[in-house]
């Protein structure tokens, strides 16, 4: 009646049930989920965006005719980083704000932190300094992109002092440079800003 | 037994032939997603900004320091091989790419030459 | 022997049952290996920012019959050609990226040819999947210029959706207020103003701060009538059409700031205090050619009673006693674009 006639389909059949039980079961186990994050696609945007704001900043909105060719086609970041007062550091903050947060409806929250690399001609070292950051305080923050602009000065950035209106006679108060081992010379800097989302 | 008996065989082939289907199978499909993620790393990996941003100040150099400069006549020639030095070490340092330019005194012909290991640029304005 | 009972032993049996639950575990769970299959919204991101790319880096590119070659200008082609555009773009140049000019962005978004979905889409966003589009854009500083013009598809997008924001700078062309003298001092009706294209064409300032008479809209402000008549306007010693012939032509309007329908003016029109001259560069195109480094246009207008005295005006880009100019200069604005 019961005989051993199949039992090598038995076998079979248990060799062949656990070859793609264990095929199977690799597979799954190596599959990928990728989030949007793994697929750099928000690196992107962002990459993108920040570049298009520092280059529309690099970028003079009108010809002045007076002055010198410096002067003529200056653009705002140059001007900002030329003379870094606070009214100006101020500009800068408002308009990279609004370069990178305004929407069709609402707005983004992207936050930045900006810093400029300069090279001084004896050491022929890099030196940097903090230029500006965007205003809350940093809480939390996501993956964050570096984007980069060259930037032409026509000499050594100075903080020109406050008007002395209430002194007789006025304090000597020197101008102050943002950083003393910068050169006093026609000069190509970096302005190197970070930016994440909030 | 006289031979071995190997009928159940087919069990096993059919089983093994399952396995390969469904091995190529997943791996077509785990290459699928990758078609997003390689389309933004190449975007990322181009490095179009850079090269606009080096071009676009180079001719704001040429404008400033050759067709109108130079602001010192002193230093001319410093003037103007410092600043080709400051875009070549701060793109070295900091952009890891390298960033050439060279402007003709007399002529102002402009050669622009960048390399960032991924792209490389050459141009003559 | 062959064993043709039909039965099938046990042991067959079960080794078949075991195999085949294995088999349909296996099938079940493969059903779980295209969870990854969301490939289409990795594709979006891909598509809005080649769309971004082409609309803020891309001038555009169409052929053009009447001059036989192609061209960037495709929104300076005439009514009747307009199909022929191949590629939509805004930028004014290649050599000038993020730079939009203003009539590519008016042709684009307000869409005066009555484009539809898919012509657009055929000359922006290219490919077989029928993708929807969701373009807009919005100036940075509030300017009323542009209140926010879009172009959609639907108006409704689902949840997942491809996305990419530039930041660009609008060219506007400037103007020229050119203010009458008394009209104590005047000794003639006719107003005559000239526009030098070798005063235009510097290249200091650059393609992008230049006025561009063949590519832009001149823009021509005249202050200071008292009341007066329009009897007659020639451009170069043409006649431009007068509405209702709108064709390319010198769009004309009194006592306005902005392009008022209702106050348009034609041959006869009375109690002008102001005009406002839109100059087209399709009209311009028409009788100047090609190349905008040398010719000059001579505008005259004729009124009623004398308004002005000997002196002409001349539009070039510094400012003198009875003119004021405003030079080209940009507007800063954000572009979003949604694909779907």
């Amino acid at each position: 009646m019961v005989n051993e006639s199949g039992q090598l389909y038995t076998i079979e059949g248990f060799a062949a049930a656990l070859l793609l039980v264990f095929t199977i079961y690799l597979i799954l186990s190596a599959t990928n989920i990728l989030t949007p994050g793994d697929t750099h696609i928000t690196d992107m945007q962002l990459e993108q965006l920040g570049n298009d704001a520092l280059a529309m900043m690099d970028t003079p909105t009108q010809y002045v005719e007076t002055g010198n060719a410096y002067t003529a086609k200056q653009s705002d970041l140059e001007k900002y980083i030329m003379s870094p007062t606070n009214a100006n550091l101020a500009e800068f903050n408002s308009t990279l704000s609004d370069y990178l947060n305004v929407k069709n409806i609402s707005r983004d929250s992207l936050h930045y932190n900006a810093i400029v690399w300069y090279r001084n001609d004896v050491t022929g070292s890099i030196g940097s300094y903090q230029f500006s950051r965007s205003l809350p305080a940093i809480t939390g923050r996501e993956h964050f992109v570096r984007v980069t602009r060259l930037v032409t000065l026509s000499g050594l950035p100075i903080v020109p002092p406050p008007d002395p209106i209430f002194s007789n006679p006025p304090p000597a108060i020197p101008p102050n440079p943002p950083n003393p081992t910068m050169d006093n010379r026609p000069q190509t800097v970096l302005l190197d800003v970070t930016l994440w989302r909030d | 037994m006289a031979r071995l008996n190997d009928d159940a065989q087919w069990i096993m082939l059919m089983a093994f032939i399952i396995c390969i289907a469904l091995f190529f199978l997943a791996l077509i499909i785990n290459e699928s997603t990758l078609v997003g993620q390689t389309t933004a790393e190449g975007v990322l990996d181009f490095s179009k900004s850079d090269i606009q941003d080096l071009r676009s100040e180079i001719l704001r150099i040429k404008d400033v320091e050759y067709t109108h400069g130079p602001y010192d006549p002193l230093t001319i020639n410093g003037t103007r091989n410092a600043t080709i030095q400051d875009i070549e070490t701060i793109g070295i340092q900091r952009k890891s790419s390298l960033m050439q330019y060279s402007i003709d005194d007399t002529t102002f012909i402009t050669t622009i030459h960048f390399n960032n290991g991924v792209t490389q640029y050459d141009e003559t304005l | 022997m062959h064993d043709d009972s039909g039965q099938m032993s046990i042991d067959f049996l079960i080794g078949f049952t075991v195999f085949l639950i294995a088999f349909i575990f296996v099938a079940t769970l493969s059903s779980g290996l295209f969870i990854n299959l969301q490939s289409k919204t990795i594709d979006y991101d891909a598509v809005a920012y080649r769309t971004g790319v082409i609309l803020a880096e891309d001038p555009g590119y169409a052929f053009d019959p009447t001059i036989n070659t192609n061209t960037t200008r495709w929104e300076l082609l005439d009514t009747l050609y307009i199909d022929r555009t191949i590629r939509f773009g805004l930028a004014i140049s290649k050599d000038y990226p993020n730079i939009l000019s203003k009539g590519k962005v008016q042709s684009f978004f307000t869409n005066g040819y009555g484009f539809s979905k898919d012509d657009y889409k055929s000359r922006l966003i290219f490919g077989d999947y029928p993708y929807r589009f969701n373009i807009t854009l919005k100036s940075v500083g509030g300017s009323t210029e542009y209140p926010t013009p879009s172009v959609a598809d639907d108006a409704t997008y689902l949840q997942k959706y491809g996305y990419i924001r530039r930041v660009v700078d609008i060219k506007e062309p400037g103007d020229a207020v050119f203010a009458l003298p008394d009209p104590a001092f005047a000794t003639s009706p006719i107003v005559n103003i000239s526009i030098g294209f070798e005063d235009l064409y510097d290249t200091e300032r650059g393609d992008i701060y230049r006025l561009r008479p063949l590519d832009e809209t001149i823009v021509i402000n005249i202050t200071n009538f008292n009341g007066r008549t329009l009897n007659d306007i020639k451009f170069n010693g043409n006649i431009p059409p007068m509405p209702p012939d709108i064709s390319p032509t010198i769009e004309i309007y009194k006592n306005t700031a902005t392009k008022d329908p209702t106050k348009r003016v034609v041959l006869g029109t009375t109690g002008i205090n102001n005009l406002l001259l839109f100059i087209d560069p399709r009209y311009t195109r028409q009788f100047m050619g090609q190349d905008d480094s040398a010719g000059k246009i001579s505008l005259n207008l004729t009124f009623d009673q004398p308004v002005v005295s000997t002196s002409q005006f001349t539009y070039t880009y510094n400012n003198a006693a009875d003119t004021v100019i405003t030079p080209p200069y940009l507007v800063p604005a954000v572009m979003e674009v949604k694909i779907w």
